[in-house]
């Protein structure tokens, strides 16, 4: 496989993971590597610093995937997609 | 013309015999007439005395006075005031009666009085309604009386008198008050349990997600960490030891999972329904899916009754599994029986499964520890078990009433039975007779109560 990369049209997609757990977040490194899939990835650890990454333009304002954990500290996944809408 | 005379006087004297001998006749009747009124009125006085409750009379003026004419001497053994008193003065009776009770009494017994006889109750064929109030005895204590009143109508047609009979009904107000606190703590205390068992299901996740998640990052790591390696790097013995550290975490895992099905048998009601045994056991030998060289057999007279499905057929295929399980290698057969309990009547209070092999059966010293929780026989690493599985089919029967045994000896096979009691559809609730009116308080029932009811 001669790396993949997830796109919109041919425009590359930006994703967000949310996880508390280091070993899920790892888990998902490991995959994409595995399978070349060479998207920028951002990690945020719960919702609060999930909507910081958002807002202060770490994470690009277009073509935004979020991978979105449920049962985090501070912000859960629930509370995270509230205040996103 | 003497003789004449004569003949007179003598038919004259004929006739005052005949007028006296009719008069004495006449006179012995009255006097039984009069001796039959004696002995009816003494039958009335007798069973008026005997009544344990005040019988009493009264009569209602034009301006709606009740005055009472007759109480039974009863009334000094109810509220310890001498009989006269009740006549003395005109509603004196009133006195008697708890003062935050009187103008509710007052005004249902005008009520009653005013009401056209032709609507009323009595008219309708219908018992009115006994009255209930509170009545302050004269050592000062109060008693509940039941009272069932009478109308006496009048020539006019108006309600002219009362008559009634009064009772104690103070022990069951008592009883009543017990109950309704019985009711409340036992209310507060189903509310403690609620929160407990909700507690419980709060720990039931917890323990599935959170107890489970840390297990799964030791089985990735060891993939990793294999997967890092390489296999030029790693020894076989290495790699064996990776193999068991990951069948300990998928037993961990099973063994929360069994102590999370173990926690919540008897918490949840279940829902019961029509079962066809039949076609559940049918299912549970389809589940369990036991290999061809062991022949399934099911018993006739598999019956159909009401019963919680989910949890019957929860214990039927925990123990063909373990039948299936131990049976090791080899021919052999697993049997499904049922019988009624007691086998004799029309219709059974239980029904009694059994689940019997010819596996190699378990020594009897071991018959009780087997249905501990967590307790296997055999090495884990030898046959992969969490212990659970017996543990629930003892709760599960016994929260459904019913008892489990075990009859085997080794080398013999082994045959489990339990019982499971029939569930009869709802009674309908037999009508409640016609309530008393209640003019006295009716203490507020708690909160929790009311919460319930809503």
């Amino acid at each position: 496989m001669s790396g993949a990369t997830a796109a919109i049209g041919d425009r590359k997609l930006n994703i967000l993971l949310v996880d508390d757990d280091e070993l899920d977040v790892m888990n998902v490194q490991r995959a994409f590597r595995k399978n070349n899939i060479r998207n920028p990835l951002f990690v945020a650890h719960d919702g609060v610093e999930a909507l910081e990454r958002l807002r202060d333009g770490t994470v690009p304002g277009e073509r935004r995937l979020v991978l979105l954990d449920l049962n985090m500290p501070r912000m859960n996944g629930i509370e995270f997609l509230r205040e996103l809408r | 013309v003497q003789t004449e005379r004569d003949r007179a006087a003598a038919r004259a004297a004929n006739d005052d015999r005949a007028f006296a001998s009719e008069r004495a006749v006449l006179q012995q009747q009255r006097d039984r007439l009069a001796d039959a009124d004696r002995q009816s009125q003494r039958r009335v006085i007798d069973l008026i005395a005997a009544v344990p409750g005040v019988v009493w009379e009264a009569t209602v003026d034009a301006d709606g006075t009740v005055r009472v004419t007759f109480v039974s001497q009863y009334v000094q053994h109810l509220l310890g005031y001498e009989a006269d008193r009740w006549m003395a003065a005109p509603d004196g009776w009133l006195s008697a009666v708890h003062p935050d009770d009187r103008a509710a009494v007052v005004t249902e017994i005008r009520r009653r009085c005013d009401a056209d006889p032709s609507t009323s109750d009595a008219a309708n064929g219908v018992d009115p309604p006994p009255l209930e109030f509170r009545c302050v005895a004269q050592d000062g204590t109060i008693r509940w009386v039941e009272t069932r009143v009478v109308e006496v109508t009048g020539e006019t047609g108006r309600c002219t008198g009362l008559r009634g009979v009064t009772l104690d009904v103070t022990a069951r107000h008592q009883l009543d008050a017990a109950l309704r606190d019985r009711a409340a703590d036992l209310s507060a205390v189903a509310g403690r349990l609620q929160e407990s068992n909700d507690e419980l299901d709060q720990f039931a996740y917890v323990a599935s997600h959170d107890l489970k998640a840390p297990l799964r990052g030791i089985a990735n790591l060891s993939n990793w960490i294999e997967e890092d390696l390489g296999s030029d790097r790693l020894t076989d013995e290495a790699r064996r030891q990776f193999d068991l550290l990951r069948g300990r975490v998928q037993r961990m895992e099973r063994l929360i999972d069994g102590l999370l099905q173990y926690s919540q048998v008897g918490r949840t009601q279940g829902t019961v329904e029509w079962v066809d045994v039949g076609q559940l056991v049918a299912e549970v030998i389809d589940w369990v899916a036991p290999p061809a060289r062991l022949r399934v057999t099911v018993g006739p007279g598999m019956p159909s009754f009401n019963a919680d499905r989910l949890r019957l057929g929860q214990v039927l295929a925990n123990l063909v599994a373990n039948a299936v399980k131990h049976h090791g290698a080899g021919d052999g057969w697993v049997a499904i029986t049922c019988r009624p309990v007691p086998s004799t009547g029309e219709v059974p209070n239980a029904y009694e499964f059994a689940v019997s092999d010819d596996g190699p059966g378990i020594d009897p010293r071991y018959h009780e520890r087997i249905f501990g929780v967590f307790q296997t026989l055999q090495s884990r690493d030898k046959l992969e078990g969490t212990g659970v599985g017996l543990a629930l089919v003892r709760k599960v029967v016994a929260a459904k009433g019913g008892a489990v045994a075990v009859e085997s000896a080794v080398g013999r096979g082994a045959t489990f039975r339990f019982t499971w009691p029939r569930v009869d559809p709802a009674q309908p609730v037999p009508p409640v007779g016609r309530a008393a009116l209640r003019l006295g308080p009716t203490p507020p029932p708690s909160a929790r109560m009311q919460e319930a009811a809503s």
